[in-house]
């Protein structure tokens, strides 16, 4: 037992280090980008996770990440705040919306949830298409400033390269990764987990499972709009088509094929699913067909998703011994 | 004046076709507890079921036009409910539980079945021209034959449903299964049948009502995302479950819808019926007709 977690050390010290060298061995933009895409999209994917290991569907996560990067391209853009304000500020609105919305329909079971969530990223689309005057209509926002520049000493990091856009998106990834673990470690996370199981033994031993659920749900919500924020200010661009409901559907294609069952999982699926995803560029229009079957046939043959298959074959191995 | 009874009449005929999606939704829940995604593209293939048989492949251009136009119905009907009977079958049943995982299957089916209308039939808006010529005059209104016969047609299939449902011994089964699956399967109801007849009937009616209606609009690949999401609002209102409170559910949502559409704007009508449904759980979680479990 030691050994594993001993292993699993090695490989997450691995693994961040090859991360964070990653601008070394390669300023190729389009490499930079990719890497910039996996870690952003694990930010989102580890958001429907920890929403889904409490039994719940959220289909609407990109509307948060979309509605933390208009919030953030707004305030920016309208109100000239700097970056380092609309960030956070971002992330605290696509709560904010989550708890609002959250309150009311993870009450009851399952079903009412998941529609909700359907509804609501639809509806979001209509609202930024609707609102002109603050978020630019069908078009989008245009000209979003780049983030300012931080000066450490003699160090100023200006956002003028995808490297310094990188490491901003690793320090984000790797708070959503910390704070997604703590959560899940701590007693709420536990208690999380055992929702899907025993929501009502929860309830009746004392637990109020809504407080938990919405939690869960806001916290997943900030971080999607962290990301939401970021991708603002990266593309200097936001419109009402990039987050819609397939875009939510891709993020939570990631988490299925990366499996459920760790903080790994959706950001083993983000990488080797965007990875995927550029090699079948060719097959562009194929995409959402390819998706759709690879959905149906990973939850009926390998629940546990790709951070499974060490584990299985492993066991096919021994069985053979 | 002429403009509310406008409105009210393509109301009627919005709710009516909400209500062919809604009832086939609230079926498959009910009976075989799951929320499927996919539904609406068993309407959008109902379109397209009428397109190919009118218009891309007119086998039935010899005969009387309205005779074409209803077997073109049937088939289509019975096309995709062999469809949606397959996809029950080999790929809901075998992941029933957790619900979650069925709702992500479904979602990949939804997924797949429009990505595959793409592709066949491409992404260009088709119609389909109607036997229904003409216009009905009623005092100041007048109201195209088209839709009166969309009208006429969904309440005859939805006439059928209920008859199937609440006379039949097939229906009494369903609604066995629907109440208790494990009693009704000691009772000798075989409830792997009565999942396949209920996801057929429901993708059946569903086929129906894009048949119907497609032709009014447009057919395109997409066409079933907005009416999805308004049968699940109708179900929602209704309360999950409850076939009446569907079709109760669907006219709230559908004259809403047309009203706020034609009065304030239509980004605004989508909103209007997403608060509704908010505020529906908020007040009522069960919905107008539903229970607690």
């Amino acid at each position: 037992m030691k050994n594993n977690s001993t292993t699993k050390k090695v490989i997450i010290a691995i693994v961040g280090l090859a991360a964070i060298l990653l601008p070394v061995f390669s300023s190729d933009p389009y490499i930079l980008h990719i890497a910039i895409a996996i870690l952003i999209w694990s930010m989102l994917a580890l958001g429907i996770r920890i929403v889904l290991v409490s039994g719940h569907l959220n289909i609407a996560q990109a509307s948060f990440m979309g509605f933390g990067a208009y919030a953030s391209g707004a305030l920016a853009m309208k109100l000239g705040w700097s970056f380092w304000i609309c960030l956070p500020l971002a992330g605290v609105i696509a709560a904010i919306l989550a708890i609002i919305v959250g309150l009311p329909t993870l009450r009851i079971k399952g079903a009412y949830f998941v529609i909700i969530t359907l509804g609501l990223s639809e509806v979001s689309r209509r609202i930024w298409m609707m609102w002109d005057s603050l978020f630019g209509g069908p078009q989008g926002l245009l000209g979003i400033p780049p983030p300012d520049a931080i000066k450490l000493g003699g160090l100023a990091i200006m956002f003028n390269s995808k490297v310094h856009y990188f490491y901003l998106a690793f320090v984000l990834f790797v708070i959503t990764v910390f704070v997604m673990w703590r959560f899940e470690k701590s007693r709420t996370g536990l208690l999380l987990k055992s929702f899907p199981k025993a929501d009502m033994l929860a309830e009746s031993s004392g637990v109020y499972i809504m407080k938990y659920k919405v939690a869960a749900f806001a916290l997943g919500a900030f971080f999607a709009g962290l990301a939401g924020s970021f991708w603002a200010h990266y593309f200097t661009y936001c419109s009402p088509w990039d987050f819609t409901l397939m875009a939510s559907f891709y993020m939570l294609m990631y988490v299925v094929m990366g499996g459920t069952g760790s903080i790994a999982g959706p950001i083993v699926g983000s990488a080797v699913m965007l990875t995927l995803d550029e090699l079948l560029r060719p097959f562009k229009e194929y995409m959402p067909m390819i998706l759709g079957v690879i959905l149906i046939l990973v939850l009926r043959f390998m629940p546990g998703g790709i951070i499974s298959i060490p584990g299985l074959i492993r066991d096919a191995v021994m069985r053979k011994e | 004046m002429e403009v509310f009874l406008q409105t009210l009449a393509n109301g009627v005929m919005a709710s009516l076709t909400l209500a062919l999606i809604a009832i086939g939704l609230c079926l498959i829940f009910g009976i075989l507890s799951i929320i499927n995604f996919a539904h609406g593209e068993f309407y959008m293939l109902g379109g397209f079921g009428v397109w190919w048989f009118l218009e891309a492949h007119p086998i039935f251009a010899g005969m009387p036009a309205l005779v074409g136009y209803i077997i073109a119905i049937l088939i289509s009907m019975v096309v995709v409910a062999v469809i949606g009977m397959i996809v029950e079958k080999w790929i809901f049943r075998p992941v029933r539980e957790p619900h979650e995982t069925v709702m992500i299957v479904s979602l990949g089916v939804m997924l797949f079945l429009q990505a595959a209308a793409l592709v066949a039939f491409g992404p260009v808006d088709k119609s389909v021209s109607s036997p229904f010529a003409g216009l009905v005059q009623l005092g100041t209104v007048s109201f195209s034959n088209e839709r009166l016969a969309a009208i006429i047609g969904c309440i005859i299939f939805i006439a059928i449903l209920y008859v199937i449902i609440d006379r039949t011994r097939m229906g009494k089964a369903m609604r066995a299964v629907a109440m208790d699956s494990e009693a009704a399967e000691v009772q000798g109801i075989k409830t792997g049948m009565i999942f396949s007849v209920a996801m057929g009937v429901s993708c059946a009616i569903a086929a129906a009502g894009g048949a119907l209606v497609g032709p009014i609009y447009y057919i395109n690949p997409y066409m079933a995302v907005e009416p999805i999401m308004k049968a699940f609002a109708a179900v929602i209102l209704g309360g999950l479950g409850s076939l009446p409170g569907a079709v109760a559910g669907a006219f709230i949502i559908g004259l809403t819808e047309t009203f706020v559409s034609t009065y304030v704007g239509a980004h605004f009508a989508l909103i209007v019926v997403f608060l509704i449904m908010i505020g529906v759980l908020i007040v009522k979680p069960t919905g107008l007709f539903g229970h607690e479990e």
